[in-house]
This record gives C-alpha cells, structure tokens and sequence, in this order.
C-alpha cells in the first residue's frame, strides 16, 4: 500500500487492503495493474481535476468473477490537514463508484470520514458529477480537509479509471 | 579552548540527565489561525488586527491527546496603555489548554481550561471556519464566546447505524455569580478567571447532540451555576446540495431577575460549481435578534440582517464581505456596518 510510506505518529489502520476487496467485492479474484502515467497524462488528469495527483504511480485492480469483470478499484492517497489518508476506492464495470473504504487515518482530528453517513454519499456518482464538498457532498463538521481530500481522491480515481480502462 | 567548551556542556547535560532537548517531539503539532478585519460603521473606518492564534497539540500515546489554543488579540498589549498613551484593548489569553484520556470507545476524560460546550459555535468559533467577519449576536451577548473554564469531565459518542448521539459535560468553576450581567454588554463580564472559583461553588455545562445522517445535526446545551444562573441553548445545522443552513437559540437568567434571550438563522449558498470553480464562492444571509432585557418591553432589543458573500480558494483561507443592517430599539439612529476580512487557518 502506497500509504505505508509516510511517516506520521498516529497510524490508525481502519482496514486492511484485503479486508477492503473482501467488504466491497466478496468471493471475486483480483488482478493487479501498475501504471506509470505519462507527464503529459498527469499533466491532462491534473488540469481536469484542478488539483495536483500526488504520484504518477498508479496501482488499479479488476475484480472478476468466473473471467468476467465485475468492477475495478484503486488505492490513492490524499492529504487532510498534515498527513495522507490513505482510501480504496471501487467502481462497478459502468465505472459508477461502488464504495469507499478508509485504510488508514494518520491525523489527530477528523477520522469521522470512514464513516457510513459520509462515504455513502460517493454511491453511484460518476465522472459527470462534480463530487465537490458543500455541492454534492457534505463534510463532516470537524473534518472538512479530511471530506475534501476524500473528494478529491474519488474525482481522481474515477478520472484514471475511465482513461485507463 | 572550543572543544574544551563542547566537552563542558556535554558533561553538563549527562550530568542533568533527561533534558528538554532528549524530549521526543515528533508527536507534537503546531498549528493555529489569524484574521485582519475592516471596518466602516458610521464615524469609523478602520482595519483591525484582530486575532492571532497559536494551537500546540500532542499525541502522547494512542489514547492520550493533549491540545491547546493561545490567543493574541489585538496585537496582544495587556497594559491597556501603550508608550504614547494610547489606550490598547489587546490581550493574551489561553483559550483551551486540556489533555484527552481515551477510557474506551465512548467515554474520554478531558481536564484542563475546556471550552463550555454550549451551543456549537463556542467550540468551532475559529475565525477561517466561520463564513461570516462578525460572530452572532446571541454567541456575543448570551453565550459568551469564546468562553472558556477550568474543570473536568468528559465527552464522546454512541452509534447506532448511521444515527449518531454526541456528548460533552464538565464541572467547571463557573460564572462570577455576582450581579455583573450587563445590559449593554449582556453575560460577557461574568466570564471566569482561571486562578480561583469565585463562590467557591461548582458549576455544571453539558451538551448532547444528534446526527441522524450526514446532512442534519441538532444540539441542546446548558449551562447551571451559582445565584440561579442558567443558559440553555438549542443549535442545528442542515445541508441541502449547495444549500446550507444553521442556527442558534439561547435563553439566560439568574436569580437577580436578569433575564435575556436570542436566536440566529444564517444561510450560505456555494455557487462556485456554477462557474465550474474547484473552491467555494458563498452567498450569505443571517438574521438575528437578542433582547437584552426580556423582562421588560421598551428596551434591550437588538436586530441585525446581514447580506455578504466570502470566497475560499482553498478549504483554509476565507475573505468575506458583509452588510448590516443593524436596529437597536430605542435608538434612533442606527448606523449599518460594512466589514471585510481575511481568515486563514495553518
């Protein structure tokens, strides 16, 4: 998980990567896809999303089940106040998001967002939607960089699915 | 002779043991906020260097926190005088400095100089959180804000699906319970000092909130102490879209026949994705009332509408903008303000 690499003294893992396929894509297989995005790729997504991605390293997953896809997923990694929160985020094969999962919360304040009432918001939202907070999303009071940057992360992952895939 | 000197502080040290400098710091945060207000209501035209804020907070162990909020107002002079005589209001003062043990999931004791949990605004009264310059009527007058005292207790959460019940209550010192409610500047002058409990009485403060989903909070509070004095207060917040609304409502009295009350209601609306804009572009509105003397009926009212807008280019930084229309029964002459200002928080 990208998210081990950074350094914070409140590590709180919520789940671990399996622990999330197994929640959002029970009795599935799974391949793993890296990607490298070009500068010009970054570049592109990074001018859409308005935000800089934090890697070009991209780690995609196809869950499938009997050969046939069922849905795709990505980790990704976005800043809250100091530190990343490190998020799986899935989609169905309509590239709909199917769920978000938060693995770790490295932050003192404003872990509210691994909550149901936040997530569940994402449910069924596509790259056509706008996904900003105090728009179509509501933040959590006391966690309002923590609802952007799980935002943020959904815009980003349903941005490279839908090129990549 | 400089190695002689490094060889000598070196000693020094081994011999003091554990100094400050073997401390591990890699668990504390700094953090804080500032704003810089301007001003333009009748006669007066000036730019204010409000606040300055610094939050120090640590992790000590996974279920140890400890946090803390110093302010610098007005540029922080405390002598009320400066070189040339001019008479300064500025101030230092700490407004949160406690320390969190976890218990269990749901109860953490908190003790130190806390922030009385009545209505919402007391405790998330940060300048770059809040969308308007100017705080509420009824969070000037009725509930003092910031106040903050020195005790004990605890706070927390329950859940039950995606309902959620929240908590906070403490014993704290409490007001000064003599008659100093004040007319004109409402229960501000009974705010406590931290170095003693004036009646040598303890006061009780709690709060319990209700978050039935994502989009609707509601909070009672209260606040009861010595010579009858008594808060209670109700605040809610609702989301809709780009539509937010939310607002307060709180009622004082004691047993010196004060008696005051007050509410709020306060709208934004984001209208940046309209622009396609990854920030927030709000317009505002908020009405509010508080009477000051609600035993009796020719005085102690005072209405204020407000229109503005505020920008956030990012979550952290805000520069607002807002008129007031401002009515205060009895007077005649009631200037509306206009007021701008820039918050960041860091």
């Amino acid at each position: 998980m990208g998210g081990a690499l950074y350094a914070s003294p409140t590590i709180k893992q919520y789940s671990t990567l399996e622990g999330a396929f197994q929640k959002v894509f029970p009795n599935t297989d799974f391949k793993k896809i890296d990607i490298t995005l070009s500068k010009k790729e970054k570049n592109q997504i990074e001018s859409a999303l308005q935000m800089a991605l934090p890697t070009q390293n991209v780690e995609l997953y196809r869950f499938e089940t009997m050969n046939k896809p069922v849905g795709f997923g990505m980790v990704t990694n976005h800043i809250g106040k100091h530190y990343p929160i490190t998020f799986f985020v899935a989609t169905n094969t309509n590239i709909e998001i199917k769920d978000v999962v938060v693995l770790i919360y490295r932050e003192d304040y404003g872990s509210d967002v691994r909550k149901r009432r936040f997530l569940k918001q994402f449910k069924g939202k596509t790259i056509d939607d706008p996904i900003q907070v105090n728009y179509d999303i509501t933040s959590i009071s006391g966690a309002t960089l923590s609802s952007y940057a799980i935002a943020n992360g959904v815009r980003e992952v349903l941005t490279i699915i839908e090129q990549k895939i | 002779m400089k190695k002689l000197t490094y060889l000598i502080l070196l000693m020094i040290i081994q011999i003091n043991g554990v100094s400050v400098y073997d401390r591990d710091f890699k668990n504390t945060r700094v953090g804080g906020y500032m704003d810089t207000e301007w001003i333009s209501e009748g006669d007066v035209n000036t730019f204010r260097a409000h606040r300055f804020i610094i939050q120090y907070g640590a992790k000590l162990s996974p279920r140890v926190k400890f946090n803390s909020e110093i302010e610098y107002e007005y540029g922080g002079y405390v002598t009320n005088e400066d070189d040339s005589n001019n008479t300064q209001e500025g101030q230092i003062k700490i407004e949160q400095a406690w320390v969190d043990y976890q218990i269990n999931d749901i109860f953490t004791l908190r003790s130190g100089i806390v922030l009385v949990p009545v209505g919402q605004l007391n405790i998330y009264h940060d300048s770059d959180m809040r969308d308007f310059t100017a705080r509420p009527l009824v969070n000037y007058y009725i509930i003092p804000t910031t106040w903050m005292d020195t005790g004990v207790g605890g706070h927390g959460s329950i859940e039950l699906s995606d309902y959620e019940i929240t908590y906070e209550a403490y014993v704290i010192n409490g007001f000064n319970d003599a008659n100093l409610y004040s007319t004109s500047k409402g229960t501000r002058n009974l705010r406590p000092n931290f170095k003693s409990d004036t009646n040598q009485s303890k006061a009780i403060s709690a709060r319990i909130g209700l978050i039935p989903n994502i989009n609707t909070k509601f909070g009672i509070s209260t606040y009861q102490g010595s010579s009858d004095q008594s808060l209670v207060a109700f605040d809610a917040q609702y989301s809709l879209g780009a539509l937010k609304l939310k607002g307060e409502a709180a009622r004082y009295s004691d047993g010196f026949d004060n008696d005051a009350n007050g509410f709020n209601i306060e709208g934004k609306f984001n209208i940046a994705p309209y622009f396609n804009l990854n920030s927030q572009l709000n317009l505002l509105a908020r009405y509010e009332t508080v009477d000051l003397q609600a035993n009796e009926n020719a005085s102690g009212e005072i209405t204020r509408t407000s229109f503005g807008f505020n920008f956030r280019p990012v979550p952290l930084l805000v520069y607002k903008l807002e008129y007031s229309l401002n009515n205060t029964q009895g007077q005649t002459d009631n200037d509306n303000t206009l007021m701008a200002s820039v918050a960041v928080g860091f």
